[in-house]
């Protein structure tokens, strides 16, 4: 198959890059491809600490996890994997056009609050400017709660003239204990949960196609 | 005749309206890594010296002002005014 990298970017912290990384590996994973997930934050390297929690508690492997101070580095790694997933740190840079210029798909992940929107519009759109195609930019909203907050936060996001995934990410406990746990979100312990979430990650394949 | 009542009837999000291309965030440019942070300047302290030492003493408030007005009229420091006043009282006491 071809090879594709996908890249998680934001300009913000706790949007959900690492949890959309993990979700999107393990179903690659489950699916019989090769994946990569490359931690481009050195600071956290939270996807590297849940993985280690994962394989501690006995749950089958993703693939591949590492983490990477440049994004450069992580790259060359994008012949050699099914998939190279690439969860960015938390602040945009240069590195994060570099990601993106080599992605097929670049999501951005962001709440539904104006503190979250607006800074991933901006984003979204200095990547456009910078010449990546507006239909490898996908938003995913994330950590949202009524169903009247998602679609205020869609017809934001396409009002601004970007494309946002269907299906979201709910802010629920259970996301998060699976996600202590080693688990990711399309693996916690309620199917209807599992199901919501892999309508996000099908969401993301569809683009991908 | 046309209904646009529904148009006007379109209710604004609650996050308002979302920004304008031209107004894309500039964080592109930045580097990979956040610059570290400046060290915090650290005040230099002159390294003592045994070149003078301290030398405190307690006179009476007459003395004091008349010892300053003296230093003060002929353009001398307090402690050149001092060291002279030496050199005199060793003069008369050579001559005693």
């Amino acid at each position: 198959m071809k090879k594709i990298v996908i890249s998680f970017v934001s300009q913000k912290g706790g949007v959900g890059k690492s949890t959309l990384a993990r979700a999107f590996a393990t179903a690659a994973s489950q699916t019989g491809h090769a994946v990569k997930l490359a931690d481009l934050d050195t600071q956290q390297a939270t996807v590297v600490d849940w993985h280690r929690q994962r394989l501690n508690n006995g749950y089958a492997s993703i693939g591949s996890v590492e983490v990477f101070r440049k994004a450069s580095d992580a790259i060359k790694h994008a012949d050699s994997y099914d998939f190279l997933i690439l969860d960015g740190a938390a602040r945009a840079s240069s590195a994060t056009l570099e990601v993106a210029e080599v992605s097929d798909l670049v999501v951005l992940p962001t709440c539904a609050s104006r503190d979250d929107l607006m800074p991933a519009v901006k984003l979204a759109h200095e990547l456009q400017r910078h010449g990546i195609a507006n239909d490898a930019l996908v938003l995913a909203l994330t950590r949202v709660s009524t169903e009247s907050e998602i679609e205020d936060a869609r017809a934001f996001i396409s009002d601004s003239g970007h494309t946002v995934l269907q299906g979201c990410l709910y802010e629920k406990p259970s996301y998060r204990q699976a996600q202590n746990e080693g688990l990711s979100v399309i693996e916690t312990r309620y199917q209807t949960l599992n199901k919501k979430a892999d309508a996000l990650i099908s969401s993301i394949i569809s683009h991908l196609s | 005749m046309a209904d646009f009542s529904k148009v006007s009837k379109k209710k604004a999000g609650r996050f308002g309206q979302p920004p304008q291309l031209d107004q894309a965030s500039n964080n592109l440019v930045e580097p990979e890594h956040a610059p570290a942070a400046p060290e915090p300047s650290v005040k230099k302290v002159k390294a003592k010296t045994t070149r003078t030492v301290p030398f405190g003493l307690k006179v009476t408030e007459e003395f004091s002002q008349e010892f300053k007005k003296l230093a003060v009229e002929d353009g001398l420091k307090m402690v050149e005014l001092l060291e002279a006043s030496l050199e005199a009282y060793k003069s008369v006491r050579r001559s005693k």
